[in-house]
C-alpha cells in the first residue's frame, strides 16, 4: 500500500512548483510596477506597500484556482487511481497536499508584505497612527481571519469537486439528453452556492472587524467550526461518490 | 491461489448502452493470454473493470479477493501516462512510481530501459508513440504484481520495437504471474500466448488453450478467430 | 525462429531441439539452455518450453539434473534412434504422398533416383 507521505510527496512536488512560479511571476510584476512608477510619476509613501497587496490578491486568487486544478486531476486519472490505497486516503491526501501548499503560498506572501512594509518605512504603522487595540487583540484577530480564510479555501474546493464528481458519475451512465439537464441543473446550484457563500463571506469578514474590536471569540469560533463541518460533510459525499461511481478517463 | 483472476457475471453499460454482458472468465496463475476482438468490441472496457477503473455489476476476484480497492495492489496495468504534464521527463515519471508503488522493482527497471533502449533523460512530449509504449511497457513490467494488463501494447509499433516487447514480456514475466494481452492483430503475438479469450457480441465469446485450438481445428490462432467473426466455426 | 502457427508450438519446439541433437549442434550430454533463455531464443511462452521439454524427458532424450539444468542423454544409441525414427516419418510422408498420387513403388524408387542425380548436376 503507498504510505500517506509517499503519497504527498509526489502530489506535491508539482503543486510545490506550480506555487514557486506563482511566487516570482507575482515578485517581478511588484517590481515591474514600481519601476514603472518610479519612471513617470516618482514613487510616494505607501506605493510600495500598497502594490504589493494588488498583486497578492490576484496571486491568491490564481494560487486558488491552479490548485483546485490540481487537486481536481486526481480524481480521473489512472495515474493516481490505480495506486495501491483506498478512496479516502487519495481524496484526503490530495486536500491535504493542496492545502499545504496554499499555506507555503500564503507565508511567502506575509513575508513579502513584510518586508514592503519595511521598505515602505513602516507606512502601515503611521497610516493607522496610535494602534486602538493592544497587539494581543491584533495576533488574535489575524490568527481568526487567517483560519477563518484557511476554512473557506477548503470549503471552496470541497464545494467545486463535489459538482464535478457529481457531474462525472452522473455522465457514465445516463443518456446524453438527461445528461445535458443534469449539467445544466448542477451549474445552477453551483452559482447560487457560490452567490450565497460570498454574501456569508463578505458577513463573517465584517464580523471579524467586530470581533477584533469586541474582542469576542466564541462566535468566530463557531463560524469556522461550523464551516468545516459543511467541508467534512461534502469530503465524505466526494469520497463516497468517488469510489462508488467516478470512472477514469479511458486510454 | 491457482486462480489469478474470477470473473463473475459482469456487465457493464455507458449511457444505457450495454458494452460487455454475462462475462464469466477465469484466469489461472502463470499464463499469458490474448485478448482478441476488434476495436471497440469492449476489450479496453473489460480491463478497466478489472482494475477498477470503470465501475460495472457482477463480481471480480483478483488473488481471491473481490474489493476493488484491493485489486490494485494485484494488478499492474499499462496507464497512458495522463497525470503527468507533457514536459515531465522519463526518469522523474520512474521516480514517482518508485515512491508510490511499494512494488516496483528499481533495478528491473533499469534492465528493462537498457534492453528496450529507452531515453529517460527525454520528456513525455518528445517521445515517438513507439517509445512511450516501451517506456509504459517497461514502468508496467517493472512492479512485482500477479496480474498484468497490457492495452493494445503493438499498436503504432515498427517491427523491430514489437519484437523487443515480446522478448521483454518473455524475459521478466514472473513464473506465477499472468499477463492479458489485448491486441487485434494477433500474428506476431500468437507463439507467446498459452490461451486466447475472444471478446465478441458484447461478452466473452471463446477462451481456448492455443495449442488445443492448432491440434482441435489443425488452423493457426489468427485463422481460428478470423473464423469466429465469419461464424464458421461453432464455440462451445 | 518462425513457427508454422497452424502446427502446436510445443511440437515445433521439439523437432528444432531434436533437429540439432541429430545433427550434433548439441552433443550427447551437452546442457540445455535455461527455459527462459529458450523461450527468449525462440520467442515462444516460458510454459510452452516446459512442455515440450517434458515430453522429451518422458521419451527419454533429454534428463533432468536437479539444480544443473536439462541435459540431453548420454546415451548415443537414444539419439540414433531419434534419428531414425525421424527419417521414417519424413520417407513415411513422401511415401504417402506419391502413392497418393497412383505411383508404384518401383516408380517412387525411380523418381526418386532420379531427383538425387539432378541435383547432384546442378550441385557441379
Amino acid at each position: 500500500m503507498t504510505s500517506f507521505g509517499a503519497l504527498f510527496k509526489v502530489m506535491s512536488r508539482g503543486r510545490f512548483r506550480i506555487m514557486n512560479w506563482l511566487i516570482v511571476g507575482d515578485f517581478a510584476l511588484v517590481i515591474a510596477t514600481m519601476m514603472w512608477a518610479f519612471a513617470t510619476d516618482g514613487i510616494q509613501a505607501g506605493d510600495i506597500f500598497w502594490t504589493t497587496v494588488a498583486w497578492s490578491i490576484l496571486a491568491f486568487i490564481l494560487a486558488f484556482i491552479l490548485l483546485a486544478i490540481q487537486t481536481e486531476r486526481v480524481y480521473t486519472r489512472d495515474t493516481y487511481r490505480l495506486l495501491p490505497l483506498g478512496e479516502t486516503k487519495l481524496y484526503l491526501t490530495d486536500l491535504a497536499a493542496s492545502l499545504i501548499m496554499f499555506i507555503y503560498f500564503g507565508v511567502i506572501q506575509l513575508v513579502m508584505y513584510a518586508v514592503a512594509e519595511a521598505i515602505d518605512n513602516r507606512y502601515l504603522m503611521k497610516f493607522f497612527g496610535e494602534p486602538s487595540i493592544t497587539t494581543g487583540q491584533a495576533i488574535k484577530g489575524v490568527v481568526g481571519f487567517v483560519i477563518l480564510g484557511l476554512a473557506f479555501v477548503i470549503l471552496c474546493w470541497t464545494t467545486v469537486s463535489l459538482v464535478h464528481l457529481v457531474i462525472s458519475a452522473t455522465n457514465n451512465f445516463l443518456p446524453n439528453t438527461s445528461r445535458r439537464l443534469i449539467n445544466f441543473i448542477l451549474y445552477v446550484v453551483v452559482i447560487f452556492l457560490v452567490v450565497r457563500i460570498t454574501a456569508f463571506l463578505f458577513h463573517e469578514f465584517n464580523n471579524v472587524g467586530q470581533l477584533i474590536a469586541g474582542g469576542g471569540t466564541t462566535q468566530l469560533l463557531i463560524n469556522i467550526v461550523g464551516v468545516l463541518v459543511v467541508a467534512a460533510v461534502e469530503a465524505i459525499l466526494n469520497i463516497l461518490i468517488l469510489k462508488k461511481w467516478v470512472e477514469t478517463i479511458p486510454n | 491461489m491457482t486462480n489469478v483472476l474470477a470473473i463473475d457475471q459482469l456487465g457493464y453499460k455507458h449511457n444505457f448502452k450495454t458494452i460487455l454482458h454475462d462475462v464469466d472468465l477465469t484466469l489461472e496463475a502463470g499464463k499469458i493470454v490474448g485478448l482478441l476482438g476488434e476495436n471497440g468490441a469492449g476489450k479496453t472496457t473489460l480491463m478497466r473493470l478489472i482494475t477498477g477503473s470503470a465501475k460495472g455489476t457482477g463480481t471480480i476476484a483478483v488473488c481471491g479477493d473481490t474489493q476493488a480497492a484491493h485489486h490494485r495492489s494485484h494488478v499492474s496495468f499499462t496507464e497512458q501516462l495522463r497525470g503527468f504534464t507533457a514536459n515531465t521527463r522519463v526518469d522523474r515519471v520512474a521516480d514517482f512510481y518508485r515512491t508510490v508503488y511499494p512494488d516496483f522493482d528499481g533495478a528491473r527497471f533499469e534492465e528493462l530501459v537498457t534492453f528496450l533502449q529507452i531515453d529517460t533523460s527525454l520528456k513525455l512530449a518528445a517521445l515517438s508513440k513507439g517509445m512511450k509504449e516501451k517506456v509504459i511497457i517497461a514502468l508496467t513490467l517493472a512492479r512485482q504484481v500477479n496480474l498484468y494488463l497490457l492495452d493494445e501494447p503493438f499498436s503504432g509499433i515498427d517491427s523491430m520495437s514489437r519484437k523487443r516487447i515480446i522478448s521483454s514480456i518473455i524475459k521478466w514475466k514472473p513464473d506465477d504471474a499472468t499477463m492479458v494481452i489485448s491486441d487485434h492483430y494477433v500474428s506476431e503475438i500468437a507463439p507467446i500466448l498459452d490461451e486466447i479469450v475472444v471478446v465478441k457480441d458484447q461478452t466473452v465469446y471463446a477462451h481456448k488453450e492455443s495449442d488445443a485450438v492448432r491440434e482441435e481445428f489443425g488452423m493457426g490462432i489468427e485463422a481460428y478467430y478470423e473464423s469466429l467473426y465469419e461464424g464458421s466455426v461453432q464455440h462451445d | 525462429m518462425q513457427f508454422d502457427d497452424k502446427v502446436p508450438i510445443y511440437i515445433q519446439i521439439k523437432n528444432v531441439l531434436y533437429q540439432e541433437m541429430i545433427t550434433g549442434q548439441l552433443a550427447p550430454g551437452a546442457k540445455l539452455p535455461a527455459v527462459r533463455q529458450l523461450a527468449v531464443d525462440l520467442t515462444v511462452n516460458v510454459n510452452t518450453v516446459q512442455r515440450a521439454l517434458g515430453e522429451m524427458m518422458t521419451a527419454g532424450i533429454v534428463t533432468s539434473q536437479r539444480g544443473k539444468g536439462n541435459f540431453v542423454t548420454l546415451e548415443a544409441s537414444r539419439i540414433t534412434q531419434l534419428k531414425e525414427q525421424l527419417v521414417m516419418t519424413q520417407v513415411e510422408q513422401a511415401y504417402e504422398q506419391l502413392h497418393a498420387l497412383n505411383l508404384t513403388d518401383e516408380e517412387i524408387m525411380a523418381s526418386l533416383k532420379q531427383y538425387i542425380a539432378q541435383r547432384g548436376q546442378q550441385d557441379d
